[in-house]
């Protein structure tokens, strides 16, 4: 399976494309603020918020800090309990072992609940392969799949889509008669899924959180639908990333009073489902198999540098997507990856490769919003900036940019030698008056009427302001320093107490 | 085999990579916060459900009352039932009010011959160890729920305990049974008492289920629909015996008022 087609090296093009859009902005702004203000709301429930934060990630950081460990550990529990665990280094592996099972299953009907790492590596396309055409479960991704689209949110990805676009939609693709009434649609999806949940042969989720005391696979929704798809068909394959491992039993408290919360502002989602192994014995309800595919797919790479270690604390709860005002503008199409917004913006050039993601990193104007509301407390502004270094310095085959590269130079260069930077401020003062602007004239833009591209490209969204008569430098050395609190300098106060 | 090639490449990658980071890991300490110790030595924040309602003043502070506070807040229904005949009446209740024609009862004990004679009075066939393929036919599942949890309004279904992993799912409406001294306090106290049993019973349950409120979805323009692929109904019936006269729960005999708190 190749990589991802990746439209995220042009999200300067996908977002102004996206500002034009006003259904679109009109459904983000909605959503982005709808959530903002039921995770406020959720927060306030409780007494210590911080607290929970700071033991989550200290949570997190004992596990990356041993993950082979507790990765050993929580196989061993979960063999122990009936599952069979499979690894895969990377998604054409994951895919392939899966496909295998169904394969080896025969099974005609695969029903599934909503998986990010499925996306991740295109798990869907893999199984078409063979001829079989895994169902979305989950609404918003049963809505997208009949449409033939990508997610463009991580919790609600179908919030793109009016009413109208779904009730067209499923009167073309399930023949019912169009009704924009939400419990009509709810209903006709219901409806039209029951009869695949019945006859399916094959069930695939993903997992939350799994914990290494127990071997336990934890699954949050609210539909309903993962559980069908985790209870019903004989077989259950769980795709979980090797960064969901947690350590003890009792910490799924932390995290269970961190995401809802975060996430949609619930206190608790409708349902969650904590499996562990296969029944224990015949007669019992539920699948007869449990196969847990642990993925890798670059997550370790991430371990190599305590700035990029912090990616994979990420719970996935989407409070960075609606906290950030450049993804409540553009939404998360415009990322161009299936991991769209502030952490999208951190993890797919590390999943995918910098030269694929190599603009994502600058979807930015690093305000920290995300590092504010983010439960486990990644510092998302912290690792932008290391991703910029590293595309700036040409790693990994993103173009460094030569005329960047001569302009910090120069910069450089000119803030090392204090002599060279006041002879260059004197000179850029002398042709400011030849060129007739600067203060006088008042008009700072004039400066920037006069330059050639590609310096426009800074200018076109930033004042250029003229350099002032007299420079801070040289008021210091006239003595600002000791003159008391007042604007003019102390000769000219003076000479007025002179004049009574 | 593939997977076991996959598995030594992966844990020798992350133990690799956890190697090249060691050097920065230190420099990296040294400019941020002072690294957590390990989480044996952090005490919890305190989130006892005495603690939480100081975030929340209004919320009833006595563990049933702020079970059924929450439990209407998503949508459930709360009856208080004492002894057989209330709990055989409230379940007709429910049978009537859903139009109900065919139920389908767990195995679980507590039911006993009350689920069966508001069945009877209510002219509703019911069904016993019923078959997913019958279940999906079935209007009203009508199982007991092994814990309640007060600071949210959640039920815990232990598959170990009872046969109702598919009565308190495929049926549109759900009725849950939960005795009174089942109701605890928090999620952490509810997730040690799954773990609590015989020395060989320390393995979780096959599954268990946390369930708050009736399924729901808001992926259409984000409007609330209640009722997805889960039940659209949640209706909870706490069971006291019938000569209780104050109400019971689990906590309710370690709390001790707090003088300084306004009632």
């Amino acid at each position: 399976m190749t990589a991802p087609a990746q439209t995220s090296r042009t999200f300067d093009r996908n977002a102004r494309r996206a500002l034009e859009d006003t259904q679109l902005r009109g459904a983000l702004r909605h959503a982005t603020d709808l959530f903002g203000e039921r995770r406020r709301a959720a927060v306030g429930t409780v007494t210590d918020w911080e607290g929970l934060r700071t033991q989550a990630r200290a949570i997190k950081d004992e596990t990356l800090s041993r993950l082979d460990t507790y990765l050993e550990e929580f196989v061993a529990r979960a063999e122990e309990a009936g599952a069979r665990v499979h690894w895969a280094r990377d998604g054409q592996e994951a895919c392939s072992v899966i496909a295998g099972i169904a394969r080896d299953r025969g099974a005609r009907t695969v029903v599934k609940s909503k998986s990010m790492a499925s996306e991740e590596i295109h798990l869907n396309a893999a199984l078409a392969e063979l001829d079989i055409e895994p169902i979305e479960t989950d609404l918003g991704e049963y809505i997208i799949q009949l449409a033939g689209e990508t997610p463009s949110h991580i919790v609600v990805p179908a919030i793109h889509k009016t009413k109208r676009q779904i009730a067209e939609l499923f009167a073309e693709k399930l023949g019912i008669p169009p009704s924009e009434d939400v419990a009509t649609l709810t209903e006709a999806a219901r409806t039209a899924l029951r009869r695949r949940f019945a006859q399916a042969d094959l069930g695939i989720s993903g997992v939350n959180f799994g914990v290494a005391e127990t071997g336990t696979i934890l699954i949050l929704e609210n539909e309903g639908n993962a559980r069908l798809t985790t209870s019903l068909p004989r077989v259950h394959v769980a795709l979980m990333g090797i960064e969901k491992v947690i350590p003890r039993f009792e910490d799924l408290d932390v995290f269970l009073k961190l995401l809802p919360r975060s996430g949609t502002g619930q206190l608790l989602t409708a349902y969650q489902s904590l499996i562990t192994g296969t029944r224990r014995a015949e007669g019992d309800e539920g699948p007869d198999e449990l196969h847990i595919v642990l993925m890798d797919n670059g997550r370790s790479r991430m371990l190599a540098h305590p700035t990029t270690r912090q990616s994979l604390a990420c719970i996935r709860c989407g409070a960075c997507l609606n906290a950030c005002p450049v993804y409540q503008q553009v939404g998360g199409h415009a990322y161009g990856s299936v991991y769209p917004g502030p952490i999208g913006a951190v993890i797919s050039p590390q999943l995918f490769g910098l030269d694929s993601a190599s603009q994502l990193p600058y979807a930015s104007s690093l305000c920290g919003a995300c590092r504010e509301v983010c439960p486990v407390k990644i510092d998302i502004p912290e690792l932008l900036l290391h991703l910029r270094s590293k595309v700036a310095e040409g790693e990994s085959g993103t173009e460094a940019k030569p005329l960047e590269r001569l302009s910090f130079t120069a910069y450089a260069a000119l803030m090392q030698r204090p002599r060279l930077l006041a002879w260059a401020t004197r000179a850029g003062r002398m042709a400011q008056r030849a060129l007739g602007v600067g203060e006088r004239l008042g008009k700072p833009n004039a400066v920037a009427a006069r330059l050639a591209p590609p310096m426009t490209a800074w200018t076109a969204e930033r004042d250029l302001r003229p350099l002032s008569p007299r420079s801070f430098r040289e008021l210091w050395r006239e003595g600002v320093r000791d003159a008391p609190d007042r604007a003019e300098p102390p000769r000219a106060t003076a000479a007025k107490d002179a004049e009574g | 085999m593939a997977t076991d090639e996959a598995r030594r490449s992966i844990l020798s990658a992350i133990r690799r990579n956890l190697a090249e980071s060691a050097p920065h890991d230190v420099v990296h300490a040294q400019r941020h916060e002072p690294p957590n110790p390990s989480q044996r030595g952090i005490p919890l924040p305190v989130l006892t459900g005495a603690s939480e309602t100081a975030a929340e003043p209004a919320l009833p502070r006595e563990p049933l009352a702020r079970f059924r506070s929450r439990l209407e807040a998503v949508a459930g229904t709360f009856t208080l039932a004492r002894g057989d005949v209330e709990l055989s009446a409230a379940i007709e209740r429910i049978l009537a009010a859903t139009g109900a024609r065919r139920a389908a009862a767990s195995d679980s004990p507590g039911l006993g011959g009350a689920g069966q004679d508001a069945c009877a009075r209510a002219g509703v066939e019911l069904l016993v160890d019923a078959s997913p393929a019958e279940l999906f036919d079935c209007d009203v599942g009508i199982s007991a729920a092994q814990w309640g949890i007060a600071e949210t309004g959640t039920l815990v279904l232990e598959s170990r305990r009872e046969r109702h992993r598919f009565v308190s799912l495929l049926p549109r409406v759900h009725v849950a049974l939960l005795s009174a001294d089942r109701i605890c306090e928090t999620l952490g106290e509810a997730l040690r008492n799954t773990r609590e049993g015989a020395a060989s019973e320390t393995v979780p349950s096959a599954v268990i289920t946390l369930v708050t409120g009736p399924s729901r979805t808001s992926d259409i323009e984000l409007t609330l629909a209640i009722g997805v692929h889960g039940p659209q109904e949640l209706h909870v019936i706490v069971t006291e015996p019938a000569e209780a006269t104050t109400v019971t729960s689990a906590a309710s005999a370690a709390e001790t008022p707090d003088p300084g708190r306004t009632p």
